[in-house]
């Protein structure tokens, strides 16, 4: 019937010079469009250009500045912040910082401008900013002035005093390229520098350029480490699979080229390089090697029969053609129904796979024989012990069919009752793995400070430089005072850590300008004059102290920034939303605001991504299953092969909520890569199942035993593969790498369990009445 | 504050210390000093410098801003409306109404005297400030808040800030003394805008301690106009160019462009600065650049 294969694999010998040519150049095109590949390290890259949160991000940076940050964390042993020493590593951080390439403004105790009345004068001058002339009195009255000042306690300095923060703010170029890791690296420099001057200080580094930068540390870790594990795993997993080291080296080189090639084709399709695309090269390898295995086991089975290494191969060829097509092809389905994910840097996730997975099927027909047919390769001597085994599991599924069914659906209910406590988690900071500096700083920040979860909001007034206007101004507090109300988060005790408003700064001038009088600490009582107040207050700022990250160029509106500290994803996206509700509630339509930020923008990436995922994993789910009837040529067994491959994930998931209670982007596409890959092996015990019941005539039972005797080894050993490649995505310092890993290579398991008894069983139970 | 558009120019050149006659004022930096300062700052930005011309461009430098100075000295005084327009990067822009006085002062180490009165926006209408500029120290500075009718004393060392929210820091206005900087001369060669005509290069250094910049970069021809300026930030990055241009003589003498636009590179943030209206020799005396003075400027 393959009689076409075996004239495409004579035609192949005969022309051997002339493929490994074409194969070559066709190569060498594909990986050129690697040279367009960059490297983006930058959160927005998670979020599609149509992505309401980003957009209104985006926005609010517009109005304002930028908010790239970088924060230097200092704590002493023990005592407070308020000592000499403490306070001139503050001022040296500070000063430091402002010589980091495109920073903006540094914010700190040594940096804080202070304003005081000196009978007619307006006194605005920093307190901290040479520390080394202050007295006891200067120190104790920084203290108070910090204490008491919203705008510095529980930002600049913890209220406990422990803890004080130097926060950089940096206006980045829109296409950052390697700033971010200049600045990054600028910034280790100088955190180095200040521990080695102040060794007493605890001195940490988190903020938003600090989470860039992490990206392209976890991607360039993963590469290096993984990488080539990876290639060491699958060299010596097929060398001892195969008995042939030739075997291998071929096998290497096919998916070595699939590999590369997925990636040079994302270049020519305008892909960029981000943390979750730079483990394709594992996957690939790990999806690539199925193809060479299942080819050259049946070539060495067939050579040990006596056969030349040119008629094993073409054999080999012609028993695997079709499902070798048939497995690539449903991979290729998983990998490219991510598209249906929101975020870009996981569409690209599934392209380059997909094409990889795809670019494997034609190096395995076309460029696998060529070099099995260079290479010195003897017959080898694939083991088989493994048939004992396979066997007795056989005849256990065949004497306990009906328990085994029952048993599932046990499994199965036990685990999906656990799924509706499952809750998201798009905590950014925990994207990293605690062996990456900017997990263990941030969650430092978060517990002891401040943290990078900001939530901003930008309230407007409806007129130019209505916002010195009285009533804005109370309408700005009032909202204030609903902030600082919101309850906690029940888990933690964590909370609203700080609030930044524009009103801090009115109320202190007013007072200020009113001899320093405490019951001037309010809103002037009328515009102009407030107006006057700030314009005085304007002249009076140095550089990287000014207002203009707290106001917009023609002072309509104004930025409130809220600090969330150690919450869940989705508190901060209700506060998000409720903050919203009760401006729409409570105030003028040009106060209304969304809650915007970095934060908010990830609280909703996993649902986001979800609900694209339901979508394209529905379609995978589709297609794969037409796919299947079609292959097997028939409509009733490609029913029966969608529940060994439906029930696995929803196995995993329910154990996974089980084990863990959370999930987050990695869960919105591990199904249907997953799906793409348990399928095939279906497909394989399926075809072979079909081919006992309709070529050979034999009954169920005995089609059971030909699938299991024919296929077993090279199943379990294909999904032993894979387990191996997806576990070892697992010691990725990026939780969305390492945890698809863990689910995958779950899935994937689990699937091998089904196939081998829950298929088997159904079998049984619903293709008995018929011959 | 000297609100001049003298900083076009003189922007490399102080205008505003008076060259009496015969005192050589002229002196400014020692060019030992100037050296020393050149080779500092091109240090620490990683200039290249020609260290065996660096005596001659700081001694040639000099010249050429003390020739600015002194072909713009004896103005007097100047009274002029402008308009000041703010723009963010994205197109968003907001315009604020000005006038300023001017007055010219003899004596070596007195700066000029200088009032702004505020018109717009309404809210701000009426608020002055007088500022007597100082050569190497922080400016004195009073503010008349119309609201409060009081005069306040603004007592603040650093004023790098932007000046009303604008891209122009106080210190691009106020800073044009000859005396407040080392120079160096870098080359000639067409004038930025006016490209048929040559201009001089020079590099600065302010010496005041508590400047924004480590140093700037001006353009100008032989009649003293400042066609660009580049002012560098304290990590020598260039944060900011101010680019002049409609110039027009005064006195058949005095040039003064009516446009200034200062971008920031940093955040393509910019402020346009145009004049309506520009005069001369208006018979303002020191009477009318003091704090009684200051309430009733209106």
């Amino acid at each position: 019937m393959s009689n076409w294969v075996s004239n495409y694999v004579m035609t192949l010998f005969r022309f051997r010079w002339l493929a490994l040519l074409g194969v070559l150049l066709v190569t060498a095109a594909a990986v050129y469009g690697a040279t367009n590949l960059q490297f983006k390290a930058d959160y927005r890259i998670f979020f599609g250009p149509e992505n309401p949160q980003l957009q209104a991000h985006d926005a609010l940076e517009r109005k304002y500045t930028k908010a790239d940050s970088i924060i230097f964390v200092v704590q002493p042993q023990e005592g407070t912040v308020f000592n000499r020493e403490v306070l001139e590593a503050v001022a040296w951080l500070s000063e430091e910082s402002w010589y980091m390439p495109r920073a903006l403004r540094v914010d700190s105790l040594s940096t804080y401008q202070h304003t005081r009345a000196e009978e007619d004068d307006l006194t605005v001058e920093a307190l901290a900013q040479y520390p080394e002339d202050m007295t006891a009195a200067d120190i104790a009255y920084l203290r108070e002035v910090a204490l008491s000042e919203p705008f510095l306690a529980g930002k600049a300095v913890s209220l406990d005093e422990r803890t004080t923060a130097v926060a950089t703010t940096f206006q980045m170029p829109d296409v950052a390229g390697d700033t971010v890791m200049s600045v990054a690296k600028k910034a280790r420099e100088i955190q180095a520098e200040a521990r080695e001057k102040y060794p007493s200080l605890r001195i940490e580094l988190t903020g938003t350029l600090m989470l860039n930068n992490s990206f392209s540390e976890v991607a360039l870790g993963d590469f290096t480490t993984l990488f080539p594990l990876m290639l060491v795993l699958l060299v010596v997993t097929v060398t001892w699979l195969l008995r042939s080291a030739w075997a291998a080296l071929a096998t290497l080189i096919v998916v070595l080229l699939s590999a590369v090639v997925g990636y040079g084709i994302a270049g020519w399709l305008g892909f960029f390089l981000s943390a979750p695309t730079s483990n394709c090269f594992v996957i690939i390898l790990t999806v690539a090697v199925a193809d060479s295995i299942h080819l050259l086991i049946t070539f060495f089975k067939q050579l040990g029969e006596g056969k030349s290494k040119r008629e094993a191969m073409a054999e080999s060829m012609r028993v695997n053609m079709q499902p070798v097509f048939l497995t690539s092809f449903t991979t290729g389905i998983g990998f490219f129904s991510l598209n249906f994910a929101d975020a870009p840097p996981l569409q690209h996730l599934g392209n380059i796979s997909g094409i990889g997975a795809i670019a494997a099927y034609f190096y395995s027909v076309v460029l696998l024989p060529i070099l099995i047919d260079f290479l010195p390769i003897k017959g080898g001597n694939v083991a088989h012990k493994d048939k004992i085994v396979l066997g007795r599991i056989v005849e256990f599924v065949i004497g306990n069919g009906r328990r085994i069914i029952i048993s599932t659906f046990v499994v199965l209910g036990i685990t999906t009752s656990f799924l509706p406590q499952i809750i998201v988690n798009d905590k950014f900071v925990e994207f990293f793995s605690k062996d990456i500096d900017f997990r263990n700083a941030s969650d430092f920040a978060i517990e002891n400070l401040t943290g990078i979860y900001i939530v901003e909001f930008s309230l407007g007034s409806g007129e130019s430089g209505g916002i010195a206007d009285p009533s804005y101004l109370q309408h700005l507090q009032d909202f204030e005072d609903w902030i600082a109300d919101y309850p906690p988060y029940a888990e933690t005790g964590g909370g609203i850590q700080h609030v930044n408003s524009f009103n801090f700064v009115m109320r202190r001038l007013n007072k200020s300008m009113n001899g320093d009088d405490p019951s001037f600490y309010r809103i002037p009582e009328d515009r102009d004059l407030a107006a006057q107040y700030l314009l005085l207050y304007e002249m009076s700022l140095p550089e990287g102290q000014d207002l203009n990250n707290q106001l917009n160029v023609d002072k309509s509106s104004t930025r409130v920034t809220v600090t969330l500290g150690d919450v869940s994803s989705d508190y901060m996206r209700t506060f998000s939303e409720a903050g919203e509700q009760w401006l729409i509630d409570n105030k003028p339509e040009a106060m209304v605001s969304k809650g915007s930020g970095v934060p908010i923008m990830f609280s909703f990436l996993t649902e986001r991504n979800v609900l694209g995922m339901i979508q394209g994993t529905g379609i995978a789910f589709i297609l794969i299953s037409l796919t299947l009837m079609l292959a097997l040529r028939s409509v009733r067994m490609g029913m029966i092969s969608l529940i060994p491959n439906f029930l696995p994930p929803v196995v995993v998931f329910g154990v996974w909520s089980m084990l863990y209670g959370e999930i987050g982007l990695y869960a919105a596409f591990v199904t249907s890569t997953a799906l793409g890959l348990i399928v095939d092996f279906t497909v394989h015990f399926l075809s072979k199942y079909l081919r006992a019941r309709r070529e050979r005539g034999l009954g169920p039972e005995d089609g059971i035993r030909y699938a299991m005797d024919n296929v077993g080894s090279a199943l379990w050993v294909s999904a032993a593969v894979l387990i191996a490649g997806f576990a070892a995505l697992t010691l990725s310092d990026f939780l969305i790498n390492s945890l698809m890993g863990v689910l995958t290579s779950m899935i994937i398991t689990v699937a091998l369990v089904f196939d081998f008894l829950f298929l088997p069983a159904l079998l049984l139970a619903f293709d008995k009445e018929k011959r | 504050m000297m609100f001049s558009n003298k900083i076009m120019t003189s922007a490399l050149a102080g205008l505003l210390v008076t060259t009496a006659p015969g005192l050589a004022l002229a002196a400014g930096v020692p060019t030992e000093e100037g050296v020393l300062i050149a080779t500092k700052v091109a240090e620490r930005c990683k200039d290249t410098l020609d260290t065996a011309a660096l005596a001659a461009a700081v001694e040639k430098g000099t010249a050429i801003a003390l020739a600015a100075e002194e072909y713009d000295s004896g103005f007097g005084d100047t009274e002029s409306e402008m308009h000041m327009t703010l723009y963010n990067r994205h197109g968003e822009s907001a315009t604020r109404d000005l006038r300023q006085r001017a007055l010219e002062m003899e004596g070596l180490d007195v700066g000029d005297k200088s009032m702004v009165i505020f018109d717009r926006p309404r809210d701000v209408a009426g608020t002055a400030m007088l500022t007597f500029s100082k050569v190497l120290e922080a400016d004195d500075q009073w503010m008349y808040m119309p609201a409060i009718k009081r005069v306040k004393r603004i007592s603040s060392k650093n004023k790098s800030g932007p000046f009303m929210g604008s891209e122009f820091a106080f210190e691009d206005f106020s800073g044009q003394e000859f005396g407040k900087y080392a120079y160096r001369f870098l080359r000639e060669e067409a004038c930025p805008g006016a490209e048929d005509l040559m201009c001089a290069v020079v590099e600065r250094y302010p010496l005041y301690e508590n400047s924004g910049y480590v140093k700037q970069i001006g353009w100008s021809d032989d009649m003293h106009r400042n066609y660009r300026t580049e002012f560098y930030n304290r990590r020598c990055d260039l944060l900011k160019i101010l680019t002049a241009s409609d110039f027009r003589q005064y006195l058949d003498h005095y040039w003064r462009a009516h446009k200034l636009r200062m971008e920031n590179q940093l955040t393509g943030k910019a402020t346009d600065l145009t004049w309506d209206t520009f005069k001369f020799g208006v018979g303002l005396s020191e009477s009318d650049f003091n704090q009684n003075s200051l309430k009733r400027a209106r």
